[in-house]
Order: structure tokens, then sequence, then C-alpha cells
């Protein structure tokens, strides 16, 4: 339950990050680190499973990098960590390749889950839960991520990733089967 | 139960748990899970993995990535200070400044500076022979932080009463203080003067930036404050 002074601590906490994006927006560097020192563990956290453990840390510092960008377009009108949220999501996306191969890949992809990869990853005794989501083929990883980690619904993510809310559904149920494979790790 | 029989109930599993069925389907399914050992189990599993899913705990990199963001922030804004000395002779960074309102800075460095003039001020009227430390004023709790979620208009008679409050204060302690103090009072008076001419120019053309009004008129409220406070005390003590 959230009490009073809770309620009141976070839209304190959420006043200083206001101020210290109003800060970065106009150069100051100390606020912007005290907003990613803030938000890099769920940005990072995001990109690891976004785009696997190799790549995570250059999508972090590239989301950062764009974030300082941008700032000049933070209005105020949500929180920034969900302003960062968003364009850390579509940072990550934009990463990926375009829209026609995107689609060629879960047209691929299919088989692989289903089949040799889907099996072949489950013998790994070493692979723990995060792993594995890092290795579900790319379509099935995002759409389980932005789903089930993030908590998008299947319409935001069909936009996102220009698929049709179906897609992303038959999507969802065939990266959950694969990873039953990994409850226990 | 056959093996395709089964696979197409497990295939509406993960719908079932969003809740995303059609209420026949749903009663189907059911009945279905209520006779078939396999597809609870299947279930329970595709349960925990969504349970799993959002219990994940997020953790930092295990290297510190700060320092190459620093280092490439940094270069591209000297990159972009030379493109603009190139180019763009007398302007001010485009990205950084895309509100068009320096003069915002302008406006609170000047407050700042005119406030502790203020305090300095106070100080030097109310401290009698022997007095030490900080002015009380300083002492005063912060204002609670302004929400940046509701609008707050910029006001800008806060800052004609503030000049008006601290040049009364001048010219009735002009007596009693330094030339140097008098000074750097009036050449704050000059600088505030031209600093709002700005704000108000540059609100003008972006009156209805709720972010900026409330970032701005949260930090004159305190120095306003600071100033109305400066200005009765002294005059308590006149």
């Amino acid at each position: 339950m959230t009490t009073t002074t809770g309620r009141d601590q976070q839209a304190a906490a959420r006043a200083e990050e206001a101020r210290d994006a109003a800060w970065a927006a106009r150069g100051d560097v100390a606020a912007f680190e005290r907003l990613y020192r803030h938000h890099v563990a769920r940005i990072h956290g995001l990109a690891r499973r976004m785009v696997g453990p190799e790549e995570s840390d250059d999508a972090t510092q590239e989301i950062f990098i764009r974030a300082w960008e941008k700032l000049h377009t933070f209005r105020g009108d949500s929180a920034f960590g969900t302003w960062l949220h968003r364009l850390a999501v579509n940072v990550l996306l934009a990463r990926r390749s375009t829209l026609a191969t995107r689609r060629q890949r879960f047209q691929e992809d299919d088989g692989v889950l289903d089949g040799k990869a889907g099996q072949g990853i489950a013998h790994e005794l070493r692979v723990d839960f995060e792993t594995a989501i890092a290795r579900l083929p790319s379509g099935a990883r995002e759409v389980f991520v932005l789903h089930d980690v993030e908590g998008y619904k299947h319409e935001e993510i069909a936009d996102l990733l220009g698929i049709s809310p179906g897609t992303s559904k038959s999507q969802l149920h065939r990266a959950r089967m694969a990873l039953r494979a990994y409850l226990d790790r | 139960m056959g093996a395709n029989m089964s696979h197409q109930w497990t295939d509406l599993l993960s719908a079932y748990i969003d809740g995303e069925l059609d209420e026949p389907t749903r009663l189907a399914l059911e009945a279905h899970l209520e006779a078939c050992a396999e597809c609870r189990e299947t279930l329970r599993e595709l349960e925990q993995v969504v349970w799993r899913a959002r219990t994940l705990q997020d953790r930092p990199p295990e290297t510190d990535l700060w320092p190459a963001i620093a280092e490439r922030i940094r270069a591209a804004g000297e990159q972009r200070d030379e493109s603009s000395a190139e180019g763009m002779a007398g302007q001010r960074g485009a990205r950084r400044f895309a509100f068009s309102i320096p003069q915002l800075v302008a406006a609170g460095l000047a407050l700042a500076f005119l406030s502790g003039g203020a305090v300095w001020l106070v100080s030097r009227a109310g401290a009698g022979p022997g007095t030490e430390g900080p002015p009380r004023i300083a002492a005063e709790p912060a204002d609670p932080p302004v929400s940046t979620a509701t609008f707050v208009s910029f006001d800008a008679t806060d800052y004609d009463l503030a000049v008006a409050d601290l040049r009364q204060l001048l010219a009735e302690h002009r007596d009693v203080l330094d030339s140097a103090t008098v000074r750097v009072l009036e050449e704050s008076l000059v600088t505030i003067d031209r600093a709002i001419e700005e704000v108000r120019a540059a609100l003008a053309a972006d009156p209805a930036n709720p972010y900026l009004n409330a970032y701005l008129a949260d930090h004159v409220r305190r120095k306003m404050q600071l100033l109305r406070r400066a200005t009765a005390l002294v005059s308590a003590q006149s």
C-alpha cells in the first residue's frame, strides 16, 4: 500500500529529476550524470534482454547519448524515467535491421524456435533464465521482453515492431514455451 | 487424447493467462484442463515463466559506462562549438538552447546574485561590532518543491516588486554602506533589469511551456522570498 508519505517522496523525487533534466538540457553534465546513475540499471537490463549481453554496454551508451541529445524534447508531461524508457526502446529497435528484414526474421525464426535451436539451448545446463531470454530468436525475444518484462500491450508492440498483434501474440506464446526449460536456473 | 488435439489446446494457454480468450473458448479450455494433466502442467509452467519475467532484477553494468558517455558528450559539444564558431558567429549552441531561452539561465544567475547581494546587505546593516556568523535569513527552510506537472505561470510582477524592494533598500541604507557595496548592488539591478526583459521576450515566444514555467517559477519564488525577508529584516532594524 502506498502511504501519503510515500507518494510525497515519489512526487519530490520526480520533481528533483525534472530539475536535473532541465539543468542537463541546458548543458549541465553533472545533472545528467545523476540521471544516468539513477536509471542505468533499468536501461542496461532492458538493453541486455533486448539485444543480448554482448551488445548491451554499447547499446546503453548509445541510449544515454541519444537522451542527452534529445533532452530538449522532454517537457515534463511524464516522468523522466518513462520518457527515457520509451527512447531506449526506440534506440534498441533502431539497432535492429530494416522493417522488411525484421518481417523476414519473424518468419525464419518460427522454425528455429520450434525446432532444433529451441531444443538445443534447453540442453545447455549452465544457461540461466536471463541468458535464455537473450538466446531467443530476435523476434520472439523482443516481443517477450516488451510484453512480459516491460508490460507493453500487443497493440503497442505491433506498432513498434511493424507486425500484427496476432503475430505478437504467437511469438509471445512460443517464447514462453521455449523458456519453460529454464525456470529453475 | 492425440498429440495434435493437445497442441491445439496448448496454443491457447498464453492467451488464457493474459485473459484474452472469449467466453466460450475460455470455458471450453477450462473443461479440457480438468481432464488433461499434461495441459495443466504446461499452464503451470507458463504461469511461472510470466512470473519470472515480471520479477527479473535489474542490475547496473559490470563496468561503469559513464566515463565513456561523458567523453562522447563533451566531444560532441566541442565539435558543435567549433561548428558554431565557424558558421554561426555570435550565436549560442543551437541544441542546448533549443528553447531559445538562454536568458532563463541569465535570469536565474542574476537573481541569485541579487539575492546574495541582499544577504550581504542585511548582514552588514544588521551586524553590530563583533557580530559574526551567517545571516539569519540563510537558515530559513527551503520551500517545498513545485511539481513540474502543475502549470505555474511566470509572474513578472514578482520581479518588479523584488527590484523595487531592493531599490528602496538601497536608497534607505546608502549612507551605511560602503561605496563598493552600493556599486555591486546597482550593477546587479542593471543586470537583472536586462535579464527580465530578455526572459519576458523569450517566454512570449514559448509561453505555454509548462515545464520551463514551473522550473523558472520555482526558482524565482525562492529568490523572491529571500529578497522579501531581507527587506523586512533591514526595515525592522532601521
